[in-house]
């Protein structure tokens, strides 16, 4: 998957429009991200890639950059 | 012993491989209680064969999601074992997923085990050719069932259904000396479904927000196995379409 497809599933899952967030964001500073976000892209990086990540993984993360490479499939 | 009346009876355990269906398993054959012992996996039966007492238990591979063979694999059960006075269904999923993740797929999968699959084996082991007057069946439901939380849409639905279904059918069946109750409980600790939702908060999340909610902690397998034993025997005879609590004071 592509960065940009990346970033258009992580708008859409965490509402916001198009163009609201960037690789290289603090994960801080992106709108929407709480935890019912977080278990949102649990369940989207295991619809999209069949991979299992764990809540674990989702507190390391500290950019968008690292959502990304979570997301490689 | 307690639950005297229990000895000699025949008892469906669904779910029985793994968790809190497991411990129900092996404490009612402790009880004397003839055990028939349904679950997708064949070597975790197996095990449970050998570690439940008595030699007349009998357990059968079988994945409840084929929701049209069911009645057949009842027919088959009554015929190789005899007829059924119990049931206590413990097969369910449960996962955190958040409301704008439930899509259909998935809350298809949830309702598919836990209430669908729960409805259709009350169906046919009701029947009068495949169970005993006095029968009584069990289904696991949970705190989630009766109250919101965020994450647990599906599940939610699928044991608030099974609350439902449990009342509708006691209503239905107490005139052939039936009883169908629930047991709503809430986090139990070491089965795989507190595991995974442990695994998909992150590590201490679960086990901190259950201590911090069910004021007795989180529970054991072995307290719904008590609860169990109780709905199954005479000692609850007046019992029949209740939800009972067992959950550590989660609702108190």
């Amino acid at each position: 998957m592509t960065d940009e497809k990346k970033i258009e599933l992580l708008e859409e899952m965490l509402e916001l429009d198009p163009g609201s967030i960037n690789a290289s964001m603090d994960i801080n500073e992106v709108e929407n991200w709480d935890s019912m976000a977080q278990l949102s892209l649990i369940v989207l990086i295991d619809e999209e890639c069949g991979k299992r990540v764990t809540g674990d993984d989702i507190k390391n993360i500290k950019t968008v950059q690292d959502v990304l490479d979570l997301m490689e499939c | 012993m307690a639950y005297e009346d229990l000895k000699g009876k025949h008892v469906l355990v669904t779910g029985a491989s793994s968790g809190i269906g497991r411990t129900v398993a092996i404490y009612l054959s402790q009880l004397g209680v003839k055990v028939t012992a349904i679950a997708r996996r064949k070597e975790l039966l197996d095990t449970l064969l050998t570690e439940m007492s008595g030699e007349s238990n009998s357990v059968y591979e079988f994945d409840l999601n084929n929701l049209d063979q069911i009645g057949d694999l009842i027919k088959q059960i009554v015929s190789e074992q005899g007829k059924f006075d119990g049931m206590m269904f413990c097969a369910g999923v449960a996962k955190h997923v958040p409301l704008k993740m439930t899509k259909p797929d998935y809350a298809m999968e949830v309702m598919r085990i836990n209430y669908f699959a729960f409805e259709e084996t009350l169906r046919c082991i009701s029947n009068a050719r495949n169970c005993n007057p006095g029968a009584s069946f069990v289904g696991m439901s949970s705190v989630s069932g009766l109250q919101g939380d965020k994450g647990l849409l599906a599940y939610s639905a699928s044991k608030g259904a099974m609350n439902s279904a449990v009342r509708c059918a006691a209503v239905e069946l107490a005139e052939k000396k039936i009883r169908v109750n629930a047991i709503a409980t809430g986090y139990i600790g070491g089965t795989e479904i507190f595991n995974s939702i442990n695994e998909r908060l992150g590590s201490d999340e679960v086990e901190n927000f259950a201590n911090s909610r069910q004021l007795l902690g989180i529970g054991k397998p072995q307290y719904i196995a008590n609860a169990v034993a109780f709905l199954l025997s005479d000692a609850s005879a007046y019992v029949t379409g209740s939800v009972m609590l067992v959950d550590g004071g989660y609702m108190a």
